[in-house]
């Protein structure tokens, strides 16, 4: 986590206090890095957009299970795109969703 | 007075601006987990239309959650909607300021409804959308 705040620039004392909580936008960036990283996403992909709700903290230390999933894979306008949503729980506990639209790679456009 | 009530429409969040190093870029690629090498090697983004590395689309996404929770704090993280688009790419050493503006303060529920953003040094949309938070008392 500290890695992670610095990285980010986050000064927050609810992130650095002695019962501090885990940024949420890291539990979500790392459920999305390790999405991507399953299903082999070619280097060069970008996001496009993307919609977060956080509903609870989190304590660091905590045990935190999460899923994601591709809901939409689609070619537009010449690119291949794909829609991801993803789901954190603590406990029983939902403690964000989100959902990210990424553009892919071209083939030929790198490497 | 309601909570929200004290976030009048066109109040400004407080803004902040940072140059983006290669190196911030290596470092929130380890702390994340995120090594799209478009982020981290320039010499694999020579390749790609952008030409040189781009900032990760979350770094600067980070960036505006900061920002949403110096002002609101834990009503933020328990609470927050967050809705973007990526407009444009931040450029390796280009500055990105990070700003918030309250579209509107409902009583009723005690809930913000802002506009939020981040722009490069030339004022061109980087980021850009909306954030929603219900304040307690």
């Amino acid at each position: 986590m500290k890695r992670y705040l610095t990285a980010v620039d986050s000064e927050s004392p609810l992130y650095r206090s002695e019962d501090s909580v885990a940024p949420p936008l890291a539990i979500a960036a790392l459920v999305i890095a390790g999405l991507i990283e399953a299903i082999g996403l070619p280097p060069g992909s970008v996001h496009t957009t993307q919609d977060f709700s956080f509903m609870e903290t989190v304590p660091v230390g905590s045990t935190v299970n999460a899923a994601a999933e591709v809901v939409q894979a689609a070619r537009r306008g010449g690119m291949d795109v794909i829609v991801i949503e993803i789901t954190a729980l603590h406990g029983e506990q939902t403690v964000l969703t989100g959902r990210s639209m990424l553009i892919l790679p071209v083939a030929g456009d790198a490497e | 007075m309601n909570a929200a009530e004290s976030w009048p429409t066109g109040v400004e969040l407080p803004a902040k601006s940072r140059v983006v190093t290669l190196e911030m870029l290596r470092e929130y690629a380890a702390a994340s987990g995120d090594h799209n090498p478009i982020h981290t090697d320039p010499q694999f983004a020579a390749t790609t239309p952008y030409g040189r590395p781009i900032a990760h689309g979350m770094l600067l996404l980070a960036y505006i959650v900061e920002m949403l929770t110096t002002s609101f704090g834990k009503d933020w993280i328990t609470t927050g909607h967050i809705k973007v688009r990526f407009r444009n790419p931040a450029y390796v050493d280009g500055t990105v300021t990070s700003w918030g503006t309250v579209k509107k303060a409902e009583a009723a529920n005690s809930t913000l409804k802002l506009a939020i953003g981040c722009r490069d040094e030339d004022g061109n949309d980087l980021v850009t959308g909306s954030a929603e938070v219900t304040l307690s008392e």
